[in-house]
C-alpha cells in the first residue's frame, strides 16, 4: 500500500530533469547524471558499508565500489522515459589495476538490449576516472534504466556516475518512417456528425457535453498517464472510426498521449476536412510538450516553441470576443469573465483571433488542409477574487463553445 | 443485565457439576466441544492415550477437506478479555511439517481472530493427546464465538476436543465471586493525571458473601507500587466497585494489577491486568491498523479486541479525500482519494472516539500526494503550487477515474484502480504552512493522536513552477537540510497545539547502509515513528539471522536518533506455519523495534503484553546497546544474543543490564516451515560486573505463556552464574546493579 519505496528510486533524478525550453531551431537535447549508489545489501552490525565509500575523485564525493570484500555490487535502478532517438549513455569508472583481465563492470541500458562487460585491462590507466560510451537509439518511449554491476575479483573498482545524453531526437515522420507507416489518404465522409471528446484532467470546466449537445453522437476517450508516460484510454483505432465524428475536441491532452500513430492519423483526419478544437490547461500546448511533434504543432493555428508557455494574468484579464465572431448567444451578459492563468503563444500567418484577453490572442482559429483547428489558450487554473467571474462559470461560455465548435466542425 | 446474572449463575453451577464428575480434577474450560459429536463420522474410539471423549475425530489421508464447525450461539457468555482456545489432538506423525489443520476462529460480527494452518510438528510429540493452546482476545461480552476446523490432509491425526479456557482463570474453579473487571478504562493512558481505576467484584451465589479483595500495583520489576486491601460484604448477585488509586506521580511504562479474592483465608479468584502511562505510545505499544471509517457498528468491539490483545496504537489509512489538502473536509460524506472507499465523517469520529475510548492511540495517514478529486481540485486552484510535470508516483492521473470519483461511482473507480495523483511543491513555504494546518484542523476533527506522515518533507522536487520559474528564487543548495529544517518547523506547529501528538514516515525499504540523512535525523527525533517496509519484505531466500539483524540495526539507528522503529513483519506471518509466526513478534521486540500491523487475529497477545508491561527494557532511548568487550553478558547455550544486550542507568547509580536471550529458529530460511519450538531450560547465563558496580538482582521475564519475571539467585556480586530457567521463543534477562560502595540494596 505503500509508494515510498519505489517512489525513491527515481527521486534524485527529478531535480534533474531537463528544462525544455530552448528555442525551437537549435533544440538544447537534455541529458541526465545519476550518481551510481550501489543498493542495499544487508550487513552485520557494526560493519562499514564498504560498497558506498567516499571518493574524493569522484563528482559528487562518494562512489559506489566493488571489491572482493564487497562481493557483487548492483547500482539501483533509475528509470526514466525517453522519448525517440539516439542516445549515449557514458559511465564514469575507475579501477586500481588496469593490467588485469578481470572482468569487472557489467555496464547496461535496459529496455534498450544494450550492454557491454567491461575488463579491468580496458581502462587507459588504473586509478583514474575514465568514461565509457554505450550508444543506443529507441524508436518509441521507452522507460529506460542504467545499472551498474560490479564484479568481485582482486581489481577494485568505483562506478561514479552515469549520464545519459539525447543526441538527436527523433520527429514524428522519423519515427513513422522507422515504424513503417504509411500515411492514408483521407477525406471527411459528408454524413460524419458528432463530436469525440478526449478528456483531460480538467475537461469538466469546458463545459463540453452542454456546448456539443446539438452536434450528434458524443464519443468519449480520456486520458490516463502512468510511470512510461500519457496515453489515451478509447481513441479510435482506426481513420474510418475517427472520422465518424465531425469534431475532435483535445481538452488538455499531452502530445505523448497520442502515439505517432495516432497524431497521423489526426493529422489525417483534419487535412482531410476534419475540425479539431485543442482546448487549454497544464497538460497542453508547451506544457504538454506539443513542441516536440511536428505533426500536432504543425496543426495548431499557433506557434508552440518550448515547454513553459502559461503566464499568470495578474490581475486576470477579460475576455474580448474579436467583432466578427460575436452572436447573440456568444455575447452573453454585459459582464464578460475574466482568464487567470494562459498559454501565450504566437499567431501563424493567417491565424484569426475569435476572442482576445488583455490584448493578447486567446482563442484562434486557423486552417490545416482542409479542416479546422482552434486553439483556446485559456486554462482552467486559478481562483477569482472578488467579483469577478472565471470564463468557466460564466454563463456565456457554453454558447460560445458551441459557436466555435460549429465553426470548427465546418457548420458555419 | 439479569438474565446474563442468570445465566452466569447457571453456568457457574454447570462448571462445578462438570468440575464434580470430571475425571481430571477442576477443570477451567468455559466450554468444550467434543469433535466427534460434530463430525458423526470417521469417528474411533480412543484407547486410553488422555482423550477426554470416549470417541475422537480420527483424520487420515484421504479424508481431507472434512470440516468440523461450530457456529452456534453458545458463549455469549464468556466476557469480554483473554482467553486460550485449547485443541486436544495427538499427531500420528510427527515429522511431516505439511499442514493438516486449518484452524478459523471468529468472533462474530466482529474480526476473524486467528485463522492458521497446523503442521503435526506443531504439536508435542509425546505420543498420546496433548493440548495445543491458542490465545485469543475476544472483543465483546455479549458476542458468540465460532470455528472452523478443517482436515487439510498430509498425515493422520485424531482430535478430541476443543475448549476455551480465560487466561486469567486458569487452573483454578469457577468462582462463586469473581474479580470481573480490573484497572482503569484506557490501556494507554497520559502521564502526570490521574488515572482512575476499579476492581469491580461480583457475586454470582443466591447468599450473602463476605470476602477480602486484595490489589497490588507493581512495576518495573518487582517494584510494588501500592497495595490496597478491603472486606466487602456482597448480598446474592451483587456486584460491587472498588475504587483504586490513581495517582502515578508522572511516572511512565508499564503497571501490573494483581488482584486477589480470599474467603475465610481460601482463594476465590484472583485476576491479573496490565496498562501503560506513555505519553508516547512507542514506548510500550505494537503498531496496528484498522478502517474505523466504515463499520460503525463493531468499532467499538475492534477497540476492545485490540486492547484485550495488548495493541496499543492503531493506524488509519486512506480515509481523507485527499491525503495531503484534505485532512479535515468540509463534508459529511466522501470517497477516499487514494483508499477508494466511502467514508461518513461522523461513523469515523464514533470509531476513532471508541478506539481512544478504550485508551489506544489513534493515527492518521497523511501523504505528499494530491489525490482523488479534492488534491486534483486543490492543484488546479493552486497551479503555481503544484508539481505538474512529476513521473510515477505523484504524476500520475486517470482521468476516467477521476471522472468516476466525481461521479460517486465508486465501483467504477475501483474497477479502473491505479493511482491518481499530484504533488504539492513542499519547498513553498505557503505549502508547509497548509500542511501544518490541515494535520491541526484534522486533529481538532479527529481527536488523532499521531500522523504517519508518508514522503514528508520532500523540498528536493520541483525546482521550478507551472511559470517556468525558480520558486522560491533561491532554492535551498542542501535539499536534505532544507527537508530537515521543514520536518522540524512542521513539528512545531502543531506541537504548539498538541504537545504529545507524534509524528512518523513510512522509510519504505530503507535500512540502507548509508548513514542516516538529516531529514531521516529529523524524522527520528523526539520520539518519531519510523516504519520500516523492508525489514519484513524477505525473499524465499532469506533467513531468520538476516531478518534479525535488519531488525536490530533499523531499531538502533532510530533509537540513536531519538525515534522509535517500527517495522513490517506481519506481511509474513501468513506464509508462517504456527511455529514459525512467534519469531515475527519476538525479533522484532528482542531487537527493541515495533510490530507493524499487529492484529489480534495473530494470536501474539503474550508478546504485545509483555512490551506494554516491561516496554522500559525495550524502548527505552536512554539504554545503550553494549557490544563487544562492553557487554558484560557471556554464554554458551544455543541462543541468539550477542545483539541484544543493553544497559539503562537509573536513578540512584541503579543499573539495569538487560539480555535478550532469543532461540534460533530450526531452520535458516524464513521459507522452510520447521517444527514444535520446544523451550530450553537452565541455560547458564555469566555476568561479570563492570568494574566498580556489584550485582543487587537480577531476574529472567518470559512473554509466555503471560508476562511473567522470576528472581534469579546468585552467588557472588562481581561475576554472577546466572541460571536462566526457560528459554522458548524469547526471554529477557535483566541484572541490577549499584557501585561497589553504594550503602544499600532497593
Amino acid at each position: 500500500m505503500n509508494r515510498r519505496a519505489i517512489f525513491r528510486a527515481p527521486l534524485t533524478l527529478l531535480m534533474l530533469l531537463p528544462v525544455l525550453g530552448a528555442a525551437p531551431a537549435v533544440e538544447e537535447l537534455p541529458h541526465w547524471t545519476d550518481e551510481v549508489e550501489a543498493m542495499f545489501r544487508s550487513l552485520p552490525l557494526g560493519a562499514v558499508d564498504l560498497s558506498n565509500v567516499a571518493d574524493a575523485d569522484a563528482s559528487g564525493g562518494r562512489a559506489a565500489k566493488v571489491s572482493r570484500q564487497t562481493g557483487y555490487v548492483n547500482s539501483w535502478h533509475n528509470y526514466r522515459t525517453l522519448s525517440p532517438g539516439d542516445y549515449r549513455a557514458t559511465f564514469r569508472l575507475k579501477v586500481s589495476d588496469n593490467t588485469s583481465p578481470q572482468p569487472i563492470f557489467w555496464l547496461i541500458v535496459e529496455n534498450a538490449n544494450v550492454d557491454r562487460r567491461l575488463r579491468a585491462n580496458e581502462f587507459a590507466a588504473a586509478g583514474k576516472y575514465q568514461d565509457f560510451d554505450l550508444p543506443f537509439s529507441i524508436t518509441r518511449p521507452t522507460l529506460v534504466s542504467t545499472p551498474v554491476r560490479g564484479l568481485p575479483g582482486d581489481v577494485e573498482g568505483w562506478a561514479d556516475r552515469v549520464t545519459i545524453t539525447m543526441l538527436r531526437r527523433y520527429g514524428d515522420r522519423q519515427q513513422l518512417r522507422l515504424l513503417g507507416y504509411q500515411t492514408a489518404k483521407f477525406t471527411l465522409p459528408a454524413d460524419a456528425s458528432g463530436v469525440l471528446l478526449v478528456r483531460g484532467v480538467y475537461h469538466e470546466f469546458w463545459h463540453a457535453d452542454e456546448a456539443f449537445k446539438a452536434f450528434g453522437p458524443q464519443t468519449s476517450s480520456a486520458v490516463f498517464a502512468v510511470q512510461v508516460g500519457p496515453a489515451l484510454r478509447g481513441f479510435p483505432e482506426s481513420l474510418e472510426a475517427l472520422g465518424r465524428s465531425r469534431l475532435v475536441v483535445l481538452a488538455d491532452v499531452p502530445a505523448a498521449a497520442l502515439t505517432v500513430q495516432q497524431r497521423a492519423m489526426l493529422e489525417a483526419y483534419v487535412e482531410g476536412g476534419g475540425g479539431l478544437l485543442v482546448l487549454g490547461g497544464p497538460y497542453v500546448f508547451g506544457l504538454g510538450d506539443w513542441h516536440t511533434s511536428e505533426i500536432l504543432a504543425g496543426l495548431l493555428p499557433v506557434v508552440t516553441e518550448q515547454h513553459y508557455d502559461v503566464v499568470e494574468c495578474d490581475p486576470p484579464q477579460r475576455l474580448e470576443i474579436a467583432p466578427a465572431w460575436k452572436t447573440g448567444q456568444a455575447a452573453g451578459p454585459a459582464t464578460m469573465p475574466v482568464v487567470i492563468f494562459r498559454h501565450r503563444l504566437r499567431l501563424k500567418p493567417g491565424a484569426e483571433v475569435m476572442v482576445s484577453a488583455g490584448g493578447e490572442p486567446l482563442i484562434v482559429a486557423g486552417k490545416a488542409g482542409r479542416g479546422r483547428v482552434v486553439a483556446v489558450l485559456a486554462t482552467p487554473l486559478g481562483e477569482v477574487a472578488g467579483d469577478e467571474t472565471a470564463w468557466w462559470d460564466w454563463p456565456g461560455w457554453p454558447g460560445l463553445l458551441t459557436h466555435i465548435g460549429e465553426w470548427a466542425s465546418g457548420k458555419k | 443485565m439479569i438474565v446474563k446474572r442468570i445465566a452466569r449463575t447457571l453456568l457457574c453451577t454447570c462448571s462445578l457439576l462438570s468440575l464434580a464428575v470430571s475425571a481430571q480434577g477442576a477443570d477451567p474450560r468455559l466450554w468444550r466441544f467434543p469433535l466427534y459429536e460434530l463430525v458423526k463420522q470417521n469417528t474411533e474410539e480412543s484407547i486410553d492415550e488422555g482423550a477426554d471423549n470416549v470417541y475422537v475425530w480420527a483424520c487420515k489421508p484421504g479424508m481431507q477437506g472434512e470440516t468440523s464447525a461450530n457456529a452456534s450461539t453458545l458463549h455469549t457468555i464468556a466476557p469480554a478479555g483473554g482467553y486460550e482456545l485449547v485443541l486436544r489432538v495427538k499427531p500420528l506423525d510427527f515429522h511431516r511439517l505439511d499442514p493438516v489443520l486449518r484452524l478459523i476462529v471468529r468472533e462474530d460480527g466482529v474480526a476473524t481472530l486467528a485463522d492458521i494452518t497446523l503442521a503435526p510438528t506443531d504439536f508435542e510429540p509425546s505420543g498420546r493427546f496433548v493440548d495445543w493452546r491458542l490465545p485469543l482476545a475476544k472483543s465483546l461480552d455479549d458476542s458468540s464465538l465460532s470455528w472452523t476446523l478443517s482436515y487439510l490432509g498430509h498425515a493422520s491425526i485424531s482430535v478430541d476436543e476443543m475448549g476455551l479456557v480465560p487466561v486469567h482463570r486458569q487452573g483454578d474453579a469457577w468462582p462463586e465471586v469473581e474479580i470481573m473487571r480490573l484497572g482503569p478504562a484506557g490501556l494507554v493512558n497520559n502521564s502526570g493525571i490521574a488515572i482512575p481505576a476499579e476492581a469491580v467484584v461480583t457475586n454470582h451465589t443466591l447468599e450473602r458473601q463476605s470476602v477480602a479483595l486484595s490489589v497490588r500495583a507493581e512495576v518495573g520489576i518487582d517494584e510494588s507500587l501500592w497495595h490496597v486491601r478491603r472486606a466487602l460484604d456482597l448480598e446474592p448477585l451483587d456486584t460491587t466497585r472498588v475504587e483504586l488509586p490513581s495517582d502515578y506521580q508522572g511516572r511512565q511504562w508499564g503497571v501490573g494489577l494483581h488482584a486477589e479474592l480470599s474467603r475465610d483465608g481460601q482463594l476465590l479468584d484472583r485476576r491479573s491486568e496490565l496498562f501503560a502511562i506513555a505519553d508516547n505510545f512507542n514506548l510500550v505499544s505494537q503498531f496496528g491498523a484498522a478502517s474505523l471509517d466504515n463499520d460503525v457498528e463493531h468499532a467499538p468491539g475492534l477497540a476492545v479486541g485490540y486492547r484485550t490483545a495488548g495493541i496499543g496504537a492503531l493506524e488509519v489509512d486512506f480515509w481523507a479525500p485527499c491525503d495531503f489538502s484534505r485532512l479535515a473536509p468540509a463534508e459529511d460524506e466522501w470517497i477516499s482519494g487514494q483508499g477508494l472507499r466511502r467514508v461518513r465523517k461522523v461513523n469515523l469520529q464514533q470509531g476513532i472516539a471508541a478506539v481512544r475510548g478504550q485508551g489506544l492511540r489513534v493515527l492518521t495517514y497523511g501523504d505528499m500526494w494530491l489525490c482523488g478529486p479534492a488534491g486534483f481540485e486543490w492543484a488546479r486552484r493552486h497551479p503555481q503550487q503544484t508539481i505538474w510535470d512529476h513521473s510515477w508516483y505523484g504524476g500520475e492521473y486517470d482521468v476516467d477515474q477521476l471522472d468516476a470519483l466525481r461521479a460517486g461511482n465508486l465501483k467504477q473507480s475501483r474497477q479502473i484502480g491505479g493511482w491518481t495523483a499530484l504533488t504539492p511543491r513542499l519547498i513553498d513555504p505557503a505549502v508547509q504552512r497548509l500542511e501544518a494546518e490541515q494535520i491541526v484542523a484534522s486533529v481538532q476533527m479527529f481527536g488523532w493522536d499521531g500522523i504517519r506522515y508518508d514522503n514528508n518533507g520532500l523540498v528536493a522536487i520541483g525546482g521550478k513552477d507551472l511559470l517556468g520559474r525558480d520558486r522560491p528564487p533561491d532554492p535551498p543548495d542542501d535539499t536534505d537540510q532544507a527537508s530537515a529544517d521543514m520536518i522540524r518547523r512542521l513539528r512545531r506547529q502543531v506541537a504548539a497545539r498538541y504537545p504529545r501528538f507524534v509524528f512518523g514516515d513510512n522509510t519504505g525499504g530503507r535500512f540502507a547502509t548509508k548513514p542516516p540523512d538529516a531529514k531521516w535525523r529529523a524524522e527520528a527525533a523526539d520520539g518519531g515513528l519510523i516504519m520500516e517496509e523492508g525489514v519484513g519484505q524477505l525473499s524465499a531466500e532469506g533467513d531468520w539471522s538476516e531478518m534479525a539483524r535488519r531488525a536490530v540495526l533499523t531499531a538502533r539507528t532510530a533509537k540513536a536518533c531519538g525515534g522509535y522503529q517500527v517495522d513490517i513483519v506481519t506481511t509474513l506471518i501468513p506464509k508462517l506455519n504456527w511455529s514459525a509466526r512467534p519469531y515475527c513478534y519476538a525479533l522484532e521486540l528482542a531487537a527493541g523495534a515495533h510490530v507493524a500491523y499487529a492484529a489480534p487475529e495473530h494470536a501474539m497477545r503474550p508478546f504485545c503484553l509483555f512490551a506494554l508491561r516491561y516496554g522500559e527494557l525495550l524502548y527505552d532511548l536512554g539504554a545503550r546497546p553494549l557490544e563487544g568487550d562492553e557487554n558484560p553478558f557471556q554464554t554458551f547455550a544455543a541462543a541468539w544474543w550477542k545483539d541484544y544486550a543493553t544497559r539503562r542507568d537509573l536513578p540512584g547509580g541503579r543499573r539495569q543490564y538487560i539480555l535478550g536471550l532469543v532461540q534460533p529458529p530450526p531452520v535458516k530460511r524464513v521459507s522452510d516451515a520447521f517444527p514444535l519450538v520446544k523451550p530450553l531450560n537452565n541455560l547458564p547465563v555469566r555476568f561479570r560486573s563492570p568494574a566498580g558496580e556489584r550485582i543487587t538482582r537480577a531476574w529472567a521475564l518470559e512473554p509466555e505463556p503471560q508476562p511473567r519475571s522470576q528472581r534469579l539467585q546468585f552467588e557472588a556480586a562481581t561475576t554472577a552464574q546466572l541460571i536462566v530457567p526457560r528459554l522458548h521463543y524469547w526471554t529477557v534477562l535483566v541484572v541490577e546493579t549499584l557501585p561497589q560502595h553504594a550503602d544499600r540494596s532497593p
